[in-house]
């Protein structure tokens, strides 16, 4: 009891408004979740959510409302529930929410009877489930722990309601009501043991729900729920076509992009790079993901796994790891493409999944932007090498030279196919002319090898560029090219200016070069032992296909030292940085959640089931061996011989068994003199709580069957006595001289004497 | 301390329980309570262990449980979202349904717990009248020590499958304590009658799940004849003069105005033996209130005269009525019924025994009528005119009903 007064009871209206407002807090607790679907529905969302909460200022109101409109109210409801879903009935998902909140909302304004309580309960948990589905976010788990309570507090005083004669609220009952008293009256209303009692309980439900979602099997019966899916819309910087500053502008972004699990901490590259996608053709100041490249090869696909073509042990690099397996988790809205380090043998997904996978150029692409996480795992992979290349890019690049492409009849560029679109450069004469100066002044006019290129091509570019988000005084020139513009005038730059800069210089001295966007860099996180990616690690940078090794090699001509650069994003250092604080460890918690509950799978449950196994195995094993050794040991000590040691020891052996003897004998005596000392001023718990009452009330049931034996007349006055005896001791006044336990040990006696006259 | 002198006890487990009310006691053993799963016999410990898990697979006979309509919602509800757990793989409904069935655990614990260590009983008052409401309480204890019981209530019905309603426990019943909730009920006819008391049922906690526990009671009462109006040579139910012989009933006065011959029911103290000796007969004295008039009641009921339906209700309800009347103004002396003896009435025990004979009395087919029930004081009853009953004294008519 809260200040140790006598609980007070709250009055059948009181119980009605607890239950009114229960019932509210729940349609709150829906509408929170669907904050985080961003439907088109929002405004509707923000004003039903704001009414509820005057609602629950003033309660009264509802009654009002529904006084006054109550029967046009539902009317309305269903008409623009009908008309929604007619308009709307494509979309699925909107026309369901709005339908769902205006439902929910109509009951809250009701004073409900218990039928309407289970519907709105109903509702809000659907609301609830509804946004968990689509977003599988944390705090769905948080939502579901909140709501949880509430609705066993509302279902418990809806069950106990029903039976009184009253079946609802009115208006008149809400008269007199104020928070501040209500919320007293509750307060004192609450007894402390049955809140322990109710928390404890509220635990055990947590705990056997975790249970059985462990232990239900899990079946893929590779079925999609293809309407509860919400397309989501990818960051311009990772689309198959990109335009100068589309990857910079997410240079502010430091939301979280992907998370990565890897295997073990040594195969994190120094410097990871998280390729997306391959932008092959130049055009118009745009590199774009082209259309010979997209379909050469292509693979589309509704599967759960998809095997690359370096699962092919012929083709898979030398450093490849095909039993180490990487997870990674895309946040939704960031892209179609899927991220992988490097080279893989095979990728797998949590369920069906509609992708398009490009075998030649190591990428895949999801049909759609997912809207939440999107979880994905990865065998066989090299997280820091190159891609060697098909079979069709060596026959077509090995002898290539760059060329310019032709124009068509309409004047425009004539189409190029992959892998050639890497040679193309798309550019005037003039642009061209200027190229072969640039190339002129890095060569000095001499054929160098790849390496060499590289080299040279740095040094010029980090000598006349610096990396800045800001292009400083550089204006558009709308006639000329943007790339050569920026090469002519600039002094500072982005990654894609650095990229693009260097595609055309190499291409130009004919080796084919294609832009790559994706991320670069990372940050562990020491809580849950991943790597965690935001947006502001996006990256763009180049693959330059090698003759010699005839393997497309990654080059980052984007300065390294740009001061600028580490000040803003960090992510171009050489290192992985570790994360720490509370940042970190809040985001470890999402981590937990996508690996452990969302992926969440039959192969979890078999090793968790294994690892159940082996705990219980070497537990036993170690219990086992303690005990052997314990045994060999007690033996050496007993084949030993005497020597006063030994016998201090075994008398205090003894000496202690004596005392553990007498302490059983007198623990019933302990229990009642620390009961009696610990209730010598509570009259209350001298009745038949106490411990000898107890025992004489059990004594009592157990000598009753022989009392009524017909043999037992042979027991005699014995046993009436002792019957007597008891029944004195189990109601009457407690006396704290009675010989009790005397009292038991005949009673023990009697009823072993006659026992078999029972049976 | 030795328990050599037995201390007073309040309570017992086997000693009676008196219940009082204005008109009667009624005495009651405490082992007729019932408690849900109540097993016949001591089992021990191990035993009732191995009980206990027992009856979690199969309920004891009498026990029931069968789904609400919310519980058959809720188990719509998890077919649902099961089937879509399996069919999408989705873990975020496999977590709903976690916990919708985990929910589904926590009541069934908490409707156990709310039926652990209840027990309940029937007081029935002292008798039970046509017309007339009764007041049934149904005892229910909470022996736990914490935890307090919510939201029970019990079937009631009579065996012919009237007076069908719910006895309900509204409020909370909080650890250690016993309520007591009326089930009124007006008998309709006289004769025996058995009160259907269904077993414990609950919805307890949330509604899904009704559950009924423990075996029901029944019990057989006797519902007496109706008390009706009826007109008695002037007297209305009140003491007024009664006409008729002297009787032999004890007086309280002391003086001795006759020596009569003993006639059955005569105190033995009333023997004058001085004269018995004289006379060689057991004579007894006449004491002045003696003087105070007497009836006895003869009641006849060969089918050959009645019949069965209304006016024989009346007959009963009316020799009832009158016999109540009588006793407690003192003027009833005993009472005969067809071819029994008379049977003296002292005492109200003696008149409830009458009362409840009425109760059941019926017709008889063959009759012999009593030859020793005659005499000026004894009452008849034959069937009058437009369904009314007669009373006849000494051949008069005297009363009518």
């Amino acid at each position: 009891m809260l200040g140790g007064k006598r609980p007070v009871r709250l009055s059948n209206t009181e119980l009605f408004q607890l239950k009114w407002l229960l019932g509210n807090l729940l349609t709150l607790m829906g509408m929170w979740s669907l904050f985080q679907l961003s439907l088109s529905s929002q405004p509707l969302l923000y004003a039903f959510s704001i009414a509820l909460m005057i609602l629950l200022c003033v309660p009264r109101l509802a009654g009002l409302i529904m006084q006054s409109i109550g029967k046009s109210l539902s009317l309305a409801v269903l008409l623009i529930v009908i008309i929604d879903f007619s308009l709307n009935y494509v979309e699925m998902i909107e026309p369901i929410t709005r339908m769902v909140l205006l439902l929910a909302f109509f009951r809250a304004l009701q004073y409900r009877t218990r039928r309407e309580d289970l519907q709105l309960l109903l509702l809000a948990l659907f609301m609830l489930i509804l946004a968990g589905v689509l977003t599988v976010s944390l705090l769905f788990a948080v939502q579901m722990i909140l709501f949880s309570p509430l609705a066993m507090g509302l279902l418990f005083l809806a069950n106990l309601l029903d039976h009184g004669q009253q079946k609802a609220l009115t208006t008149d009952d809400w008269k007199d009501f104020h928070w501040g008293p209500f919320i007293a009256r509750v307060t004192k209303g609450l007894d402390t043991r049955m809140l322990l009692f109710a928390g404890g309980l509220f635990v055990a439900v947590v705990a056997v729900s975790t249970c059985i979602f462990v232990m239900l099997p899990r079946f893929n019966m590779g079925q999609n729920l293809s309407f509860m899916q919400l397309h989501g819309s990818g960051k311009k910087g990772f689309s198959d076509q990109i335009t100068f500053g589309d990857v910079n502008e997410l240079a502010d972004d430091d939301a979280v992009a992907l998370r990565v699990e890897p295997p073990n901490r040594e195969s994190i590259p120094a410097t990871p790079y998280w390729r997306m996608i391959t932008l092959d053709e130049y055009r118009n100041g745009s590199f774009l993901f082209s259309m010979s490249a997209r379909t050469s090869g292509l693979q589309t696909r509704t599967a759960s796994t998809y095997t690359a073509r370096f699962a092919d042990t012929d083709l898979r690099p030398e450093q490849q790891h095909p039993d180490q397996t990487w997870v990674f988790y895309l946040e939704g809205n960031v892209s179609r493409f899927l991220p992988f380090p490097g080279p893989f043998a095979a990728a797998r997904f949590p369920q069906n999944t509609k992708f398009n996978a490009f075998p030649e150029l190591n990428l895949i692409e999801l049909n759609q932007v997912s809207n939440n996480v999107f979880g994905y795992s990865v065998t066989g992979m090299f997280a820091d090498g190159d891609i060697p290349a098909s079979e069709q890019e060596i026959r077509e690049l090995k002898h290539a030279k760059p060329f310019v492409p032709t124009l068509n009849e309409e004047g425009k560029v004539a189409r190029v196919n992959y892998p050639m679109t890497t040679l193309a450069l798309p550019m005037d004469a003039e642009d061209r002319a200027y190229l072969n100066r640039v190339l002129e002044e890095i060569t000095d006019g001499q054929q160098l090898d790849l390496a060499e290129f590289q080299q040279r091509v740095f040094a010029y570019l980090h000598t006349r560029y610096r990396y800045d988000t800001s292009l400083g005084d550089l204006t558009t020139d709308a006639g000329s090219d943007p790339l050569l513009h920026w090469m002519r005038n600039a002094q500072t730059g982005w990654c894609e200016h650095f990229t693009g800069a260097f595609i055309v210089l190499a291409r130009m001295a004919g080796f084919p070069a294609r832009a790559v966007t994706g991320f670069t860099g990372a940050t562990w996180n020491d809580f849950e032992d991943y790597l965690l990616v935001r947006n502001n690690n996006a990256h763009a940078w180049v693959e330059v296909f090698d003759a010699q090794t005839l393997s497309w090699r990654r080059v980052d001509p984007t300065p390294q030292a740009s001061e600028a650069l580490l000040q803003a994003t960090g992510a171009l250092a050489s290192t992985v940085a570790t994360d720490t604080g509370m940042h970190a460890w809040l985001d470890s918690l999402r981590m937990v959640w996508y690996r452990r509950v969302v992926n969440f799978d039959e192969g979890d449950q078999t090793e968790m089931a294994r690892g159940l196994r082996d705990f219980g195995a070497s537990f036993f094993q170690d219990i086992k061996k303690a005990f052997v050794a314990g045994a060999e040991r007690l033996e050496a000590w007993l084949h030993s011989g005497w020597n006063l040691a030994k016998i201090v020891q075994v008398l205090a052996v003894c000496v202690f068994m004596v005392l553990l003897g007498y302490a059983a004998k007198y623990f019933n005596r302990a229990v009642v003199f620390f009961w009696n000392l610990q209730h010598r001023n509570d009259r209350r718990h001298r009745g038949s709580l106490h411990p000898l009452r107890r025992k004489a009330g059990k004594w009592l049931l157990r000598l009753q069957p022989l009392r009524n034996q017909p043999s037992a007349s042979d027991a005699g006055q014995t046993l009436e006595q002792i019957y007597a005896r008891l029944l004195a001791l189990r109601y009457d006044v407690l006396d704290p001289s009675h010989e009790a336990h005397v009292l038991f040990k005949q009673a023990r006696q009697v009823l072993k004497k006659y026992k078999s006259k029972l049976e | 301390m030795n328990f050599d002198v037995l201390q007073p006890v309040r309570h017992s487990l086997e000693t009676f329980v008196s219940v009082t009310n204005s008109q009667n006691q009624q005495m009651l053993h405490a082992d007729e309570w019932m408690e849900p799963g109540k097993a016949n016999k001591y089992v021990g410990p191990v035993s009732r262990l191995w009980r206990m898990v027992w009856l979690l697979i199969l309920p004891p006979q009498g026990h029931r449980i069968i789904p609400t309509a919310s519980g058959y919602i809720l188990i719509l509800v998890s077919l649902g979202l099961g089937s879509a757990a399996y069919n999408a793989a989705n873990n975020i409904l496999y977590m709903a349904l976690s916990l919708m069935l985990s929910t589904l655990v926590l009541s069934g614990f908490l409707s156990w717990l709310n039926f652990c260590h209840l027990r309940w009983r029937l007081l029935l008052p002292p008798h039970f009248r046509v017309g007339e409401q009764a007041v049934i309480q149904i005892e229910i204890h909470n022996g736990k020590r914490f935890i307090p019981t919510y939201g029970l209530w019990f079937k009631t019905q009579t065996a012919d499958g009237n007076g069908g309603e719910r006895v309900c426990l509204n409020e909370r019943l909080n650890a250690d304590t016993s309520i007591r909730l009326n089930w009124y009920h007006t008998p309709q006819y006289r004769g025996p009658e058995r009160l259907i008391l269904s077993g414990l049922e609950s919805q307890f906690p949330f509604g899904f799940l009704q559950k009924r526990v423990g075996g029901g009671i029944q019990k057989t009462i006797v519902v007496l004849p109706r008390r009706i109006e009826y007109a008695f040579d002037g007297m209305q139910g009140v003491r007024t003069n009664f006409q008729g012989e002297v009787s032999a009933r004890i007086g309280s006065g002391a003086e001795i105005v006759n020596i009569r011959q003993y006639s059955q029911g005569d105190a033995q103290r009333l023997v004058h033996w001085k004269a018995t000796a004289r006379s060689k007969k057991l004579m007894v004295k006449q004491m002045a209130d003696e003087s105070l008039v007497g009836y006895t009641l003869f009641i006849e009921t060969p089918a050959s005269i009645w019949a069965l339906g209304e006016q024989f209700e009346t007959l009963c309800s009316f020799v009832a009525s009158l016999a109540e009347d009588l006793f407690r103004a003192g003027r009833l002396l005993g009472v005969a019924m067809n071819s029994d003896s008379i049977v003296p009435i002292k005492k109200m025990h003696d008149l409830m025994i009458f009362l409840e004979q009425l109760a059941e009395l019926q017709l008889v087919e063959t009759y012999t009528s009593q030859a020793n029930v005659k005499g000026h004081n004894v009452i008849t009853f034959k069937p009058g005119d437009l369904n009314k009953v007669d009373a006849y004294v000494g051949g008069k008519k005297t009363g009518t009903a």
